[in-house]
């Protein structure tokens, strides 16, 4: 019964952000990163399987500017750290070989 | 350990749609396309990769596409023209789009039927027009499409004229002088005439170093106009207007003109006419006599845009951000250059997201289901020499029923290092290829 209720919390805490409101926000970086996260080029690193927690972490290092970068810092100003939560999730679903 | 992702899956009912891949859930239908651009062949593929079984046809009056993203590396010879062209192939065998050869002519939007120039009638659940833009050549006094395609290219629709527009420029008399003849608002690529005057003046440097670029404008700014104009300080000769220095990093005062000049609507720059015969402009501050004359006329959505009624008075199209449907005519969509979305730019960057967020809704339109909350941004490198380049960074959500910039910093600061600049122009590079494969391939 505890758990149930933490978890009716936790669900009403914050607006959900759906897995195709994630997927939606992170097709822009395609557009450079590759179609479902995978990419062959030397400047752009591929996304498909990075895990969650490290998408964010760079993503908040962007930000500050404690990691270096042209555009990301822009970019990583613009969401809330629930929607880059979302967008590593995302990220880390794909699959890293293959066809998507 | 559970991830958040699937905590929710097991909190929530298996079955909630929303948590399903897009690919599981049911969603049929028949979509047809025109305009096999990147707005049409983004949306193709975005469809087929989540919903294989919607039946996608893009009408293509072009058998192999010319990418006008990047086509001004032409003229100074850091590509070919055969570097623009992007094939079909991808897109008819590995997502099994069926590209059609032809030209859309009739719109029953009633039956929902279009017919093309052949004869061949297609319908449609779904119709999505991305048909770029139409350049309004007689909106210049003196200008015309046969002038541009003789005398005076634009080129700002890649092809034939941009290939006429290089040999110009090569051929040019040594201390010869090359005018681009800037838009008004709004047009597609908005750092484009102003990167294009770069690159000429950089291929001025080596090989003809008396030669001269003016750009003649009827605005006075254009986007990346800060970054653009210490790039041309730096690199060749530009003074700054001293009105314009303010918040600007220490600048380069040159005694003599530089090799680029930008002629600014204040100063007399909105032109007035063209004299082919003459190759001179008029302009609000006098006649200018050039040896190349580029004009980037103003524009409008793509013809058959028009033609079909999707433009207001505006000449662009009204649509529904959430899914990029007509406000004028019912289960027509349209994407790219041809829409009025601001303030999402007139960029193949915009076009390749608002495909993506149009592919989504269709999807779940076709399922019966709510659209989601869409998400955009834009992200556009220009050049201000081959080693120097600065970007554009742009995100976008909906905010109260509008599409809002969402808050960030726009560009670099203009303090960046020569690295960062060298960096920009290598991801510009990049990007052409990245970009190319996330649209086509």
């Amino acid at each position: 019964m505890k758990k149930l209720i933490a978890l009716t919390a936790i669900l009403l805490s914050a607006p959900v952000i759906s897995d195709e409101r994630a997927e939606i926000m992170a097709n822009p970086c395609a557009a450079c990163h590759g179609t479902a996260g995978k990419v062959e080029n030397s400047a752009f690193m591929p996304l498909a399987g990075i895990k969650a927690e490290v998408f964010v972490k760079t993503m908040k290092e962007f930000r500050t500017g404690e990691r270096d970068s042209t555009l990301m810092r822009g970019l990583a100003l613009a969401y809330t750290d629930q929607e880059l939560e979302a967008m590593g999730q995302y990220f880390e679903s794909l699959p890293k070989g293959g066809e998507k | 350990m559970i991830s958040r992702r699937n905590f929710l899956g097991m909190a929530l009912a298996a079955g909630a749609a929303g948590l399903l891949p897009l690919s599981a859930r049911a969603a049929t239908g028949k979509v047809v396309v025109i305009g096999g651009g990147v707005g049409g062949s983004t949306f193709a593929k975005y469809i087929k990769m989540n919903a294989p079984q919607i039946e996608v046809t893009i009408i293509e009056q072009n058998p192999i596409y010319i990418r006008p993203y990047g086509s001004s590396e032409v003229l100074n010879g850091h590509i070919q023209m055969s570097d623009l062209e992007v094939s079909y192939d991808a897109l008819r065998n590995k997502y099994g789009v069926n590209v059609v050869v032809d030209k859309a002519i009739g719109l029953d939007a009633d039956k929902r039927v279009v017919t093309t120039a052949s004869g061949a009638k297609f319908d449609y659940d779904r119709l999505v027009v991305s048909p770029g833009i139409e350049l309004l050549y007689n909106r210049i006094e003196g200008y015309s499409r046969e002038i541009a395609e003789t005398k005076a290219p634009s080129g700002w629709i890649p092809g034939s004229q941009t290939a006429l527009l290089r040999d110009q420029i090569r051929n040019m008399r040594q201390g010869g002088t090359f005018l681009i003849v800037a838009p008004p608002n709004p047009y597609r690529c908005p750092p484009g005439p102003d990167e294009r005057g770069a690159l000429v003046a950089e291929w001025m440097q080596k090989y003809n170093p008396t030669g001269k670029v003016i750009i003649t404008d009827p605005k006075n700014e254009f986007v990346t106009g800060q970054d653009m104009r210490l790039g041309w300080n730096r690199l060749y000769g530009y003074n700054v207007p001293a009105d314009m220095r303010e918040g600007m990093p220490a600048l380069q005062q040159h005694s003599e003109a530089g090799i680029i000049d930008w002629i600014r609507e204040v100063d007399g720059g909105r032109p007035l006419a063209i004299d082919a015969q003459k190759m001179q402009v008029e302009t609000e501050q006098g006649f200018i006599k050039a040896d190349v004359i580029n004009v980037v006329p103003p524009m409008r959505a793509g013809k058959v845009a028009t033609a079909f009624g999707l433009t207001d008075a505006s000449g662009w199209c009204p649509v529904d951000p959430y899914t990029f449907e007509s406000t004028l005519v019912s289960k027509v969509h349209v994407l790219g250059d041809s829409v009025s979305a601001s303030p999402l730019p007139k960029s193949g960057f915009a076009a390749n997201n608002e495909a993506k967020v149009a592919a989504y809704a269709i999807i779940n339109l076709f399922a019966g289901r709510e659209v989601e909350e869409p998400s955009w941004e834009n992200t556009c490198y220009a050049l201000a020499g081959k080693d120097y380049g600065f970007m554009v960074i742009g995100v976008y959500g909906m905010r109260d029923g509008k599409i809002a910039n969402l808050p960030r910093p726009g560009f670099q600061t203009l303090d960046v290092s020569d690295t960062k600049h060298r960096l920009a122009a290598v991801y510009q590079q990049a990007w052409m290829k990245s970009f190319t494969e996330d649209s086509f391939l």
